[in-house]
């Protein structure tokens, strides 16, 4: 097959809100000082409105917090205990875990270890597909690092995101052309499967035949059932191939964002599947016109990965986020404009 | 959740009367817009910033990364007819500003699509003046000081798979040489805002509060918002002061006039026969907002006629 069949996704831009610089700063000065170690971070993705805006992972305020379920898992770490501030993910929006590590100076955070960082967290979202951690927690596929140095003094932050995907054995093939949704779902199904029900972050859909509706199946309801499902349906013939879905932040026309990459290769570890149909879902509104002519549907051609399967990856992942001129490298904000004092003063009216 | 019983300064509805909100009512309304426009959230903010006349997790609402495809200038070139008539009202109103009928129309003309319709793939020859940098951003414009050299942090150690699985926005094609990519990036980026909506004790109605980012994600100066801001109230209505639930500074629109418009346009709908209802309050604000800020696509569409 020619390379033209490569399926390519878009990548996260990340949106970094000023106000989660603001919180940074604040935390450094009183709770973080000159410690440097990891720190757990929350972000989000949502639909993209318009090819002009990226998909973007975006971090706020309060990137610090943790959500309900992650503070519980973690009771031991007491200082989240009186907090009761919970880190809620806004509507029709999907979490994206994360690691902060902010260095104290120009120095370190110039040596830190990057490629090891990047590493450990493409380590961590194998080992956790593996494990089985991601059939209960779907949102564990997506994970990105934040290097950081914050030279609070001069209201300077230079910064660097990774957002890993890991790679499959060969790239992933699309053995048809991208479609439309309406390709294959008429307006009554599309209105009834994806307007009358919660669209979860990865989802397949069951049933659907003769006009009727889907039902959408959430990968975290049901393991047993999930396995039903592609044991059914591995994609080995043409009538058995299986429809999955995923809650897509791209609006491209033929291209998918960044989430569906560890999804697939979790379809691929997990279930042995070698056909796929994607429904790239955009909700980006409420209406079931935008949902039918922004969705798109990919066909896709899965490799296998050879030899045992183990929690220790020894693969290779991708994500470095990119400068202007597609270049690994830091990026550097000035917020003098917003947080000097003697600024501030002499703009307010 | 229980909403927190408290005495706010405004108890009784004053809604009829007078155009303003007392804090349930803000409340109310602002269930209805998240509501219908889930491009809304209520946030809760910094904790110690919380007041105690709203509940808790229900201290602001905020609409995040909103497009914002053209400066008001563009648009205003475009559609002098209706910036004449917004003129003209603004002198008869003795320096107050109303949302003429007429222009709230122009700028979104069929309420029953959501404006996100208008948005697509068209080609918008209105779209931002600025390219995307063609430049290393890092290297320009911002007045804050010292712009250090960039090439001192870059890490030559990091590595990366060339990945044919990539479409990044300047790799449409693998191995091209720096210029060739740029040529291929054909896509406009746009400016974004985050609006969030306040309670304003004092006025007793909403306060509109803007942060704008450019192309680039990067924070918009002062200036550089006025540029979204329609020329008629840019320096008079908008100024800048710190969020009070988040502490940064973000400029506003002054509430000094809101009351009082909204009065005008409950009034109208009486008129036309419909009543009012004070949970629809924030939809006809936020229709009357938008002649502020006519470039800045925020959603607030609800059937619904004044």
């Amino acid at each position: 097959m020619s390379t033209n069949n490569i399926l390519q996704y878009k990548e996260f831009s990340s949106f970094v809100n000023i106000s989660f610089w603001h919180e940074l700063s604040s935390k450094k000065l009183d709770v973080l000082k000159l410690n440097d170690e990891p720190i757990p971070l929350n972000s989000h993705y949502t639909f993209s409105p318009s090819q002009q805006l990226d998909p973007f992972l975006c971090l706020e305020f309060n990137g610090f917090q943790q959500t309900l379920k992650q503070s519980q898992q973690h009771k031991s770490h007491a200082s989240n205990n009186n907090n009761e501030n919970y880190y809620n993910v806004p509507n029709r929006s999907y979490l994206v875990p994360g690691t902060l590590l902010n260095y104290n100076t120009a120095e370190d955070f110039k040596q830190s270890p990057k490629t090891k960082l990047f590493e450990d967290a493409s380590k961590k979202i194998w080992s956790d597909i593996v494990l089985g951690f991601v059939d209960k927690d779907m949102t564990l596929l997506n994970r990105f690092i934040l290097i950081t140095y914050a030279d609070i003094k001069n209201h300077q932050f230079y910064y660097l995101f990774g957002i890993p995907a890991l790679l499959p054995p060969q790239p992933i093939q699309q053995f048809e052309e991208t479609k439309s949704l309406l390709q294959f779902y008429n307006k009554d199904q599309i209105k009834s499967t994806f307007m009358n029900n919660p669209v979860p972050q990865y989802f397949y859909l069951v049933g659907g035949s003769e006009n009727e509706p889907f039902e959408i199946k959430n990968f975290e309801d049901s393991l047993t059932a999930n396995e039903e499902y592609f044991k059914a349906h591995d994609g080995s013939r043409e009538d058995n191939i299986p429809t999955v879905g995923f809650c897509d932040p791209c609006s491209l026309p033929s291209n998918p964002g960044w989430p569906l990459r560890n999804f697939l290769i979790y379809l691929i570890v997990k279930y042995q599947i070698k056909r796929v149909r994607v429904v790239c879902f955009r909700g980006v509104s409420l209406s079931s016109s935008e949902i039918e002519t922004n969705s798109i549907v990919l066909s896709l051609t899965l490799p296998e990965i050879d030899g045992n399967i183990t929690p220790e990856w020894s693969g290779k992942s991708v994500g470095w986020e990119k400068d202007n001129n597609g270049k690994i490298a830091p990026r550097f904000i000035s917020l003098a404009s917003t947080m000097d004092p003697l600024k501030l003063a002499s703009q307010s009216v | 959740k229980t909403v927190e019983k408290v005495t706010p300064t405004l108890s009784t509805s004053k809604f009829l009367e007078e155009g303003v909100l007392t804090p349930e009512e803000f409340v109310q309304a602002g269930d209805l817009l998240t509501d219908k426009c889930q491009t809304w959230t209520w946030e809760s903010g910094d904790p110690s910033r919380n007041v105690s006349y709203l509940p808790k997790e229900k201290q602001f609402l905020l609409t995040r990364n909103v497009p914002c495809y053209s400066r008001v200038k563009t648009l205003e070139n475009e559609s002098n007819a209706s910036k004449a008539e917004e003129i003209n009202i603004e002198e008869d109103e003795e320096g107050g500003w109303i949302a003429p009928q007429s222009t709230v129309q122009d700028i979104n003309d069929d309420d029953d699509e959501p404006d996100i319709s208008s948005l697509k793939i068209e080609d918008k020859q209105t779209t931002t003046a600025t390219k995307p940098a063609v430049t290393n951003n890092d290297d320009d414009e911002d007045d804050d000081g010292e712009i250090p050299d960039m090439d001192d942090f870059q890490d030559d150690n990091i590595v990366e798979e060339e990945d044919p699985a990539v479409l990044s926005k300047n790799t449409t094609t693998t191995t091209t040489t720096n210029k060739e990519s740029k040529e291929e990036d054909n896509i406009l980026r746009t400016r974004t805002y985050d609006i969030s909506i306040t309670y304003d004790k004092y006025y007793q109605t909403p306060r509109v509060w803007l942060f704008g980012y450019d192309e680039n994600r990067k924070p918009l100066k002062p200036e550089e918002i006025f540029e979204d801001i329609s020329e008629d109230h840019a320096h008079k209505t908008v100024t800048i002061d710190s969020h009070p639930h988040l502490g940064i500074s973000f400029a506003y629109i002054h509430p000094c006039r809101h009351a009082s418009v909204m009065k005008k346009l409950i009034d109208k709908q009486s008129e036309n026969g419909k009543e009012p209802r004070v949970d629809q309050y924030l939809f006809l604000f936020l229709k009357f907002i938008s002649v502020v800020i006519p470039t800045i696509e925020y959603d607030f569409t609800l059937e619904f006629d004044t």
